[in-house]
């Protein structure tokens, strides 16, 4: 359980005020809070909420299956290469259909091994988001506006004039908004990135019909 | 030859294995309360994956298949030599 696991139910209850505040009162206008909603497209009690409960261990847990499978097929690609072969043109046509088999469990290997990497950098990218997300909540939940949004005092610790307590609550749960959701937003645009770019494509080797490597020896098959 | 078959049947077995292990891992992950773009990308993220594990699947089976065609045709060479080898042995 990481960081933000941790610290999120705690801070939940701070979290609905805001996005109650948000919802409720709205924001300054021109604040940097709205260009982030929309942005993110959720109040920020529900993207922490949401980014808390993203299963990163199911990712690595299937990128270790992957390298765990792409060890497998070039154990059989090494099997592969350690076939004898036969003189003639019927031993030349395996020969041949021999090295197009071999060049099939490379490059699955090495497909399986780029899709392992992705796996691994989407688990990452997400683990040191959640880390970043639960350092900016953490100074937030001892903030003087995590204080403001509760008790309706200005930030300074002044008690507001009544009339001026929502104003009061509705800014600080704005500020609370955009330390968060600056945080989601960079997070996001990175996995949109890594996501749109998907795993790396191994270098395809085109067939050569001569290219036939020999086999690791030769059966004299005949009169 | 035949032993030639015997490793390229087991070769083949070994990409059925395979195939059957990622389509038994194949499970997508616990899709989390999220809204927003939050939910976009993951949705995104789970599709694409999904499409590469479907693709490792096609490509096990491919040679799983290709390996199996391979022992096929040694096989048939081994009974030609074989053949050839008897009708030679009786004209000698």
């Amino acid at each position: 359980m990481d960081a933000l696991a941790r610290l999120q139910p705690g801070t939940a209850g701070l979290l609905d005020r805001v996005d109650d505040t948000l919802a409720r009162w709205g924001a300054p206008d021109g604040h940097p809070v709205w260009s982030l909603l929309r942005r993110t497209g959720a109040l920020p009690g529900d993207a922490v909420a949401g980014l808390a409960a993203w299963p990163v261990q199911h990712w690595t847990e299937q990128a270790d299956e992957l390298r765990g499978q792409a060890e497998a097929v070039l154990r059989t690609a090494g099997g592969l290469a350690a076939l004898p072969g036969w003189e003639g043109r019927a031993g030349e046509a395996f020969a041949g259909s021999l090295h197009a088999s071999r060049r099939e469990a490379a490059q699955l290997a090495a497909r399986l091994g780029a899709d392992a990497e992705h796996r691994d950098e989407l688990a990452r990218i997400v683990t040191d988001g959640r880390l970043r997300v639960a350092r900016v909540l953490a100074r937030v939940t001892s903030s003087t506006e995590a204080v403001a949004l509760v008790t309706g005092c200005r930030p300074d610790g002044r008690p507001a004039d009544p009339g001026t307590v929502p104003a009061v609550r509705a800014g600080a749960a704005a500020e609370i908004a955009t330390v968060l959701l600056i945080e989601i937003d960079a997070l996001l645009t990175e996995l949109d990135e890594l996501v749109t770019r998907g795993p790396a494509e191994p270098p395809w080797e085109p067939a050569v019909s001569a290219d036939v490597s020999s086999p690791a020896a030769t059966l004299r098959v005949g009169p | 030859m035949d032993e030639l078959v015997r490793r390229l049947e087991a070769a083949s077995d070994e990409a059925a294995e395979l195939r059957s292990a990622l389509v038994r891992t194949a499970a997508s992950p616990v899709r989390p309360d999220a809204r927003g773009r939050l939910a976009q990308v993951f949705d995104a993220a789970v599709a694409g994956q999904a499409a590469a594990w479907a693709g490792h699947v096609d490509g096990a089976r491919r040679l799983e298949r290709e390996l199996s065609e391979l022992a096929g045709g040694v096989r048939t060479a081994a009974a030609a030599y074989r053949e050839v080898e008897q009708e030679l042995g009786g004209v000698a």
